[in-house]
């Protein structure tokens, strides 16, 4: 009898059965899978709450989709915006929604360069490596039912892990070994102290409302959403998302007029597939927060015949709502100089944030919630 | 910081010997013994035309740049030695090909000047329009390029989109889109229809229309303003030192504009101002060259309401050819026979147009017995006004870069000819 | 098939490399000459090549696709080759306008090369400039070449026998190949200070107060034109007009040189005029010297008028004219490395056209 930490095989599957994600509209489905052999290990595995939320929603899976779809609603909608069409031929019936499809299938098996100058190994393992801090947050980022790992200090660890994103990015600069690679890195690490402190400090103001750090009891606590709690940090954190997650009047350390993608100018092929998207999946980690944080979280009208699945599809689309809006800036801004987006953050957005973290003491003293 | 230089010799970066840099390996170790290192920026870079820019930073700051020009240079001068002097029309067109009208006109002139050729006023008309509607393609292109270097890039698509139009006036007026060499010695090659000028006429309100637009998106954005504003600046002084040219000249403060000064064509007959800033800053200059368009939508506006009748060719010129050889009014049937054989007299001419981005020389000198010119010099606005973009990149941060190359338009098939 | 389609079509993942690159040809921002204002309205809104997927993009590293735009020189040869190399397999480029296909319009010029002899050419699309629809129909053209691996022309010619239905007379088949129209003088005479009488009072007064300002430093000074005043001096004695004269004439228009074998002479011209005196702005003045061919040295007069600086630079690469003092001179500035040395002096001589009989087969 084979036993994993002294369970065996059948009370493992009953475990992860019990915790599973229901759905009720395919439930038949599950039920029949579940009957097969072998099959009936990986479907349970991968229903199972934990794994699902890793794996599925809002984990790799939401990445994926919001990854392929965030960057075509982006061309699309700067291309309507600029009076012209956007990725088209390549799928006529669904409006081009395959063309970064083909991009990262292009990506995928185009040659990569490593030029003599780089520092090889960490030149080819530090985009790859940028994905912990990536992958590890959603881990902790609650939909409903759905989730990893439960804790009360999960928001906390969720913007430490977040602020580990912008170090991957300076080491590659420096991997690198090019004059543009390395004043993109400099810019990025003048930028990185001047979104960070202000988010925190937000973050803080946050904690301060809801009483806990704990994401998934600030969910339950949201009968008025976040955002009208507190404005003042909404409007702040959707700022220092931009920064962040160089959109475009923040797109500072990697301006490709002026220093050519900054840190990533030596990649090609995959590496450069991976590190290109290394900002919009973060944007997606800082949708998911921001969700959560002002958006309600998974909270929405249930939809009976998604069961589990319903604040999962909620927690998505809100993330995705803010992707959105994000994808927005780009055509109608163009980008700060270093020293104005520095001044932005260490003037501007160091008052709002003490301004949100005002209003939350007064909101937790006027009550909470 | 003189502590933190590096004390040991300095091997020059291996790239500045492979990529003949036109720099001395003494500057260069000389760079970096002082703490500051050099950037090169372009041919192949996002944010640099075709040339190459050598800058010398110390931190974010721009210490010393070293243009690197020639990349475009097509050998023109020496090309139009060797043609007829109507051959040499599309040739010297080409140095900055979306503002047809006014390069072809200059050349024209130093002919029409040199052989006292009396061109009819319809054409002189025309030829307005054609040289104002180039002006306006051309400012419309720089808005481009600018709003793209800054990163905007509906700044860079709408501007493009009203281009079109431009284009499609061309194309309507002269049969191609961008390359017309439709100006020629003695007037134009034909007469231009009611239907063309009025579809130009409607144009222009279109293009008002949706310059509105632009102002407010991009012109009036207010993170535009904050990156153009007190950057690039160069005063009135420097500027008339370092022999700055067109828009970017009146930018500084000096009213000079060859229209003005040295009236040429219908520009003496129509009403119109000379736009005057007097910062001497990047955005200082973009706004001198925004409303230079609205100026010449006013006199395009103006030509076709006021256009007279009548020929569109000089007489000196059609009477050459012999009665019963006329096929028709204008210059299509007989073209050969009257330009081959085009000489100019013994001596110098040297003829100034206000081209878009500013004064356009040209300069023939004719032995008076070849049908070919002797030597041909031509100064383009760009090749004129680049040391004072260089000299205005000083000092100031390395993003800023773009945000002053696009502020002077500055084209390098135009400068390198 | 080159390698890059080979590379494409082979292997069990074919297809999907083929549909990946075919719908992904991101060209690299490598400006190479006039043809790029058609380029950038082909990814404009008015034609919008981003709906074939294909996204203008910034580094040759993350890029598969060259539009070389036009003229090649050699100065850009080098650059595009290096940008070429510098590009991850598969790649691919495009030729855009005559100047590319095989010189067009500068086809005699000294500073040229043809793209094909620099990076493998996938397809040519004449025309100058072309029009971006022809643009985009390249980019159509190769995608289906990525697709089916073959090169296909997108022009179709019909062949017709031409002898059987025009009878060549047999004069025009023995006539010689007609000399070109240019009549180019032997010896010829330049005149570049030839006085003319115009009526320009003001020219007349000007021209007096220089001759008071510069008392014994000029030859001649005369009116050549409306507005135009001509200085005849030495070369030594240029600095000094230049110092006195550089508070009223504050800036260089024009620096030329003339070459006159015949007479073994350069002819140095400075164009000057006025920005900060109202009523000197139209007027031009050339200040005129004259150096020996053999020794061709001229002061540099950059130091009191910086903006003549790049053009003596530019002069001194045409014609070897050594302006002293100019801190630039025997170095590169427009020119690449490999020209041919002084290519504006009247004995180096470009390739003339060649006029071919209309049916004449030999």
């Amino acid at each position: 009898m084979v036993t994993i930490f002294g369970l065996t095989i059948s009370e493992i599957m009953n475990i992860m059965v019990k915790e599973g994600v229901s759905i009720p509209l395919i439930q038949p489905l599950i039920d029949f899978l579940l009957k097969i052999p072998i099959i009936q290990y990986v479907v349970a595995l991968i229903l199972w709450k934990p794994v699902f939320a890793v794996l599925i929603l809002p984990g790799l899976g939401g990445l994926m989709i919001s990854l392929l779809f965030i960057i075509w609603f982006e061309r699309k909608l700067t291309a309507r915006i600029q009076w012209r069409m956007g990725p088209l031929e390549v799928s006529r019936p669904i409006a081009g929604l395959m063309q970064p499809m083909a991009d990262g299938m292009r990506y995928l098996f185009q040659e990569v360069i490593v030029h003599r100058g780089a520092h090889k190994p960490y030149f080819v393992q530090l985009p790859i490596l940028a994905f912990i801090p990536i992958l590890l947050p959603i881990v902790f980022i609650p939909a409903g039912s759905i989730y990893g790992i439960n804790s009360p200090y999960s928001l906390i660890i969720t913007v430490a892990l977040l602020a580990l994103i912008p170090v991957t990015i300076i080491a590659i600069g420096w991997a690198s070994n090019s004059k543009f690679a390395y004043i993109g890195s400099v810019r990025e690490a003048f930028m990185y102290f001047a979104y960070e402190i202000p988010f925190m400090i937000m973050v803080l103001g946050m904690i301060i409302i809801y009483g806990t750090a704990d994401m998934a009891t600030i969910v339950e606590k949201q009968g008025i959403w976040g955002a009208f709690l507190n404005p003042f940090a909404f409007l702040g954190i959707l700022i220092t998302t931009a920064m962040a997650t160089s959109r475009l009047p923040f797109e500072i350390a990697e301006a490709d007029q002026e220093i050519a993608f900054g840190p990533f100018v030596e990649y090609s092929g995959i590496l450069f597939g991976l590190v290109m998207t290394l900002a919009y999946e973060k944007m997606y980690i800082m949708g998911l927060i921001v969700s959560v944080l002002f958006l309600g979280g998974g909270g929405g009208p249930a939809i009976p015949l998604l069961g589990d699945l319903s604040p999962a599809i909620w927690l998505f689309i809100k993330a995705l709502a803010v992707m959105m809006v994000m994808a927005f800036l780009r055509s109608i801004y163009p980008r700060y100089r270093l020293d104005q987006a520095l001044r932005i953050g260490w003037n501007s957005l160091i008052s709002l944030s003490l301004l949100s973290l005002v209003v939350a003491v007064i909101v937790r003293f006027m009550g909470g919630v | 910081m003189k502590d933190m230089a590096i004390d040991i010799p300095v091997e020059p970066p291996a790239e500045l010997k492979s990529l003949f840099i036109p720099i001395p390996p003494e500057y260069v170790e000389d760079a970096y013994n002082k703490d500051e290192y050099l950037v090169l920026v372009g041919p192949q870079h996002p944010g640099s035309g075709h040339m190459r820019i050598i800058l010398r930073l110390k931190g974010d700051i721009i210490m010393d740049a070293i243009p690197d020009p020639g990349y475009v240079h097509r050998s023109m001068e020496k090309l139009a030695e060797n043609r007829l002097y109507i051959q040499n029309i599309p040739l010297l067109e080409r140095p900055s090909i979306m503002d047809p009208g006014n390069y072809n006109l200059g050349y024209v002139r130093v002919i029409e000047k040199a052989m006292d050729i009396e061109v009819p006023e319809r054409a002189r008309y025309i030829r307005t329009i054609l040289a104002e509607l180039g002006r306006i393609g051309t400012h419309l292109y720089d808005a481009g390029i600018l709003a793209v270097f800054l990163g905007h890039t509906t700044g860079f698509m709408w501007p493009f989109g009203l281009r079109e139009l431009i284009c499609e006036s061309f194309l309507r007026a002269t049969g191609t889109r961008i390359t017309s060499s439709f100006i020629v010695p003695g007037g134009i090659r034909w007469d231009l229809d009611e239907k063309v000028l009025d579809f130009i006429n409607k144009s222009t309100y279109t293009l008002e229309k949706r310059l509105k637009g632009f102002e407010r998106i991009f012109i009036k954005n207010p993170a535009v303003i904050s990156r153009l504003r007190d950057v690039g600046i160069l005063n009135r002084r420097e500027a008339i030192e370092y022999g700055v040219v067109g828009p970017f000249l009146r930018a500084s403060g000096v009213e000079y504009d060859v229209r003005r000064v040295e009236p040429y064509e219908a520009y003496p007959e129509l009403d119109w101002d000379v736009p005057i800033a007097e910062d001497g800053d990047a955005y200082s200059r973009f706004l001198v060259r925004v409303e230079e368009i609205y100026q010449s939508i006013s006199i395009i506006r103006q030509a076709i309401s006021d256009m007279p009748g009548g020929p569109v060719m000089s007489e000196d010129l059609i009477g050459r050819i012999k009665e019963k050889d006329k096929v028709s009014r204008d210059i299509r049937g007989y073209f050969y026979r009257i330009f081959s054989k085009l000489k100019l007299p013994s001596g110098e001419y040297t003829v100034l147009t206000e081209a878009a981005r500013g004064t356009l020389l040209y300069s023939i000198v004719s032995d008076g017995e070849s049908n070919v010119p002797y030597r041909v010099r031509i100064i383009t606005p760009g090749w004129a006004y680049l040391r004072g973009f260089m000299e205005s990149l000083k000092g100031s941060r390395v993003s800023d870069l773009q945000a002053i190359y696009g502020s002077f338009g500055y084209f390098p098939p135009e400068a390198d000819r | 098939m080159d390698e890059h389609i080979e590379f494409l079509k082979s292997g069990p993942l074919s297809l999907v490399k083929r549909w990946g690159a075919k719908w992904s040809l991101w060209p690299v921002h490598l400006v190479t000459a006039c043809c790029g204002v058609e380029l950038a309205h082909a990814y404009a809104c008015g034609y919008d090549g981003e709906r074939l997927g294909s996204l203008n993009y910034g580094i040759c590293r993350q890029t598969n696709l060259i539009i070389v735009e036009g003229a090649i020189t050699r100065k850009m040869a080098k650059v595009l080759r290096i940008t070429w190399e510098q590009m991850p397999d598969p790649k691919f480029v495009i030729v855009m306008g005559a100047c590319g296909l095989n010189g067009g319009l500068f086809w005699n010029g000294y500073h040229m090369v043809k793209p094909s002899d620099v990076v493998p050419v996938d397809y040519f699309i004449p025309g100058c400039p072309p029009t971006p629809e022809a643009l985009l129909r390249g980019i159509r053209a190769l995608q289906d070449k990525i697709m089916t691996g073959e090169t296909n022309s997108t022009a179709k010619f019909s062949k017709a026998d031409l002898s059987s239905i025009i009878e060549i007379p047999e004069e025009i088949k023995q006539k010689r190949v007609p000399t070109p129209p240019h009549s180019i003088a032997k010896a010829p005479v330049i005149q570049i200070d030839g006085q003319r009488e115009i009526e320009w009072d003001e020219g007349a007064n000007l021209i007096q107060t220089l001759k008071k300002d510069l008392e014994g430093l000029y030859i001649s000074i005369e009116m050549t034109d409306l507005n135009r005043i001509c200085l005849k001096t030495t070369p030594e004695k240029t600095p000094e007009i230049a110092e006195r004269l550089k508070f009223t004439f504050d800036h260089v228009k024009s620096v030329n040189v003339v070459d006159v074998p015949n007479e073994n002479k350069f002819i140095i011209e400075y164009v000057v005029s006025s920005y900060g005196v109202k009523d000197l702005m139209p007027v031009l003045l050339s200040i005129i010297t004259e150096i020996p061919r053999d020794n061709p040295r001229h002061p540099s007069l950059a130091k009191h008028w910086p903006s003549a600086d790049y053009m003596e630079r530019e002069m001194h690469e045409f014609f070897g004219v050594w302006f002293e003092d100019n801190p630039w001179m025997g170095r590169n500035f427009l020119l690449s490395p490999d020209t041919p040395e002084y290519p504006l002096r009247k004995d180096f001589k470009l390739p003339r056209e060649t006029y071919v009989l209309r049916g004449d087969s030999r």
